[in-house]
């Protein structure tokens, strides 16, 4: 219970790290796109670590990072492929969505946080912490965008929208845990 | 589309960060100094030229010609990483005494969002070959146009007043909110004459 309030609520990988940004907007667009972009996250991040973890050794200290890219491509791909067995037409914007996936600092993280996650379990606990706090924060935003209407047919509209709710949902999720957490340290 | 359209297409009504929230993770590194956010969206418009001119060649002369349309992504994955391990290369050639920096932003200006789909974009505008550096500097000049100001703003955040709740990303987001509105008003008059691309 613990970790889940501190790895998914607390160091939230989008509200407290600030990662899977755009992914988290565009996902908050409607309820299919949210749907899509949350098991593209799900698959890709902790699959690409499994599979990395075990080839970079392969290669030099500078090639990791390079390898590591490579494979977050190739699971975008394969997911791409599984995608299409569901959805035959993809919208171009959906696709670059998903695509956005392997550049993400979602992706990257665990691997530029290694010296601390040398353990596999560490690395994967990583991966999977930051995959599962993006999902959670992202069905919470798609719900709320909802529920205010603040999804937006036109795309200016809703990504200025979006910029908003995002700017007051920091704002709160900053007055909830970070400053209660720093006025709780500082009384004692 | 004249050269002209594509380039206010772009830079305005697709614009990367105010209207499609791409390219947002350079954003937080580059918004402490605007002196830091002109570096950081200069490189990136310079790779995303770089990287839309190299994929838009093969992707044209080689994959299309031998139907091998599924490897795209990885071939540009594959871009992507050498034009980081080059850049990096390079500019630590030029630059020996900023290595720490460079370290620290080689993989935000060349692995991100924006110029993934920069060369995926300009990759699939029709005509001739030259559309695809015009579409890149377009693309390149809209996240200038959004990085530059909302690092003046955070900047002027930090000698004003503001609740504690709203500093730092939070007061950085509306702000960026606000732009996007203006924006928003700006694509309205522009959209009869630049319709978006996709």
């Amino acid at each position: 219970m613990k970790w889940i309030f501190t790895r998914l609520i607390q160091r939230n990988s989008v509200f407290a790290l600030g990662f899977g940004l755009p992914l988290f907007f565009f996902g908050s667009t409607s309820i299919q796109s949210a749907l899509v972009i949350a098991v593209a996250v799900l698959f890709v991040v902790p699959a690409t670590h499994a599979i990395s973890y075990h080839v970079e050794p392969w290669f030099g200290k500078n090639q990791r990072f390079v390898i590591l890219l490579m494979i977050s491509a190739m699971h975008v791909t394969i997911f791409e492929t599984i995608l299409q067995l569901f959805i035959p037409i993809v919208s171009f914007r959906l696709s670059l969505f998903i695509r956005v996936v392997m550049v993400d600092s979602l992706v990257f993280w665990p691997f530029f946080v290694a010296p601390r996650n040398e353990l596999f379990r560490d690395r994967m606990e990583t991966a999977l912490s930051l995959s599962t706090g993006f999902v959670l924060a992202l069905g919470v935003f798609t719900l709320v965008r909802h529920l205010i209407g603040a999804a937006g047919s036109n795309i200016a509209m809703g990504t200025a929208a979006g910029f908003l709710l995002l700017g007051y949902a920091q704002a709160g999720y900053q007055l909830l845990f970070v400053q209660k957490k720093r006025n709780e340290g500082g009384s004692s | 589309m004249t050269l002209f359209g594509l380039l206010m297409t772009l830079a305005f009504t697709q614009n990367v960060i105010l209207v499609h929230f791409l390219g947002i993770c350079p954003f937080e590194p580059s918004s402490s100094s605007t002196g830091q956010a002109h570096r950081i969206a200069l490189l990136t418009m310079l790779v995303a030229i770089v990287v839309s001119v190299v994929f838009a060649l093969i992707t044209r002369y080689l994959i299309i010609p031998l139907g091998l349309e599924y490897l795209g992504l990885m071939v540009l994955s594959l871009i992507m990483a050498i034009s980081y391990r080059g850049f990096s290369r390079l500019f630590t050639e030029l630059f020996p005494f900023s290595i720490r920096g460079i370290r620290a932003i080689a993989p935000l200006v060349t692995v991100n969002a924006t110029v993934l789909a920069t060369a995926l974009i300009t990759t699939e505008l029709p005509g001739k070959l030259y559309v695809v550096p015009v579409g890149a500097v377009a693309a390149g000049l809209g996240l200038y146009l959004a990085l530059v100001p909302l690092a003046a703003i955070r900047q002027r955040m930090t000698v004003t007043g503001l609740p504690a709740a709203f500093r730092g990303d939070a007061g950085v987001f509306i702000s960026a909110g606000i732009l996007a509105l203006i924006l928003a008003g700006i694509d309205r008059a522009l959209f009869a004459l630049f319709p978006p691309l996709w």
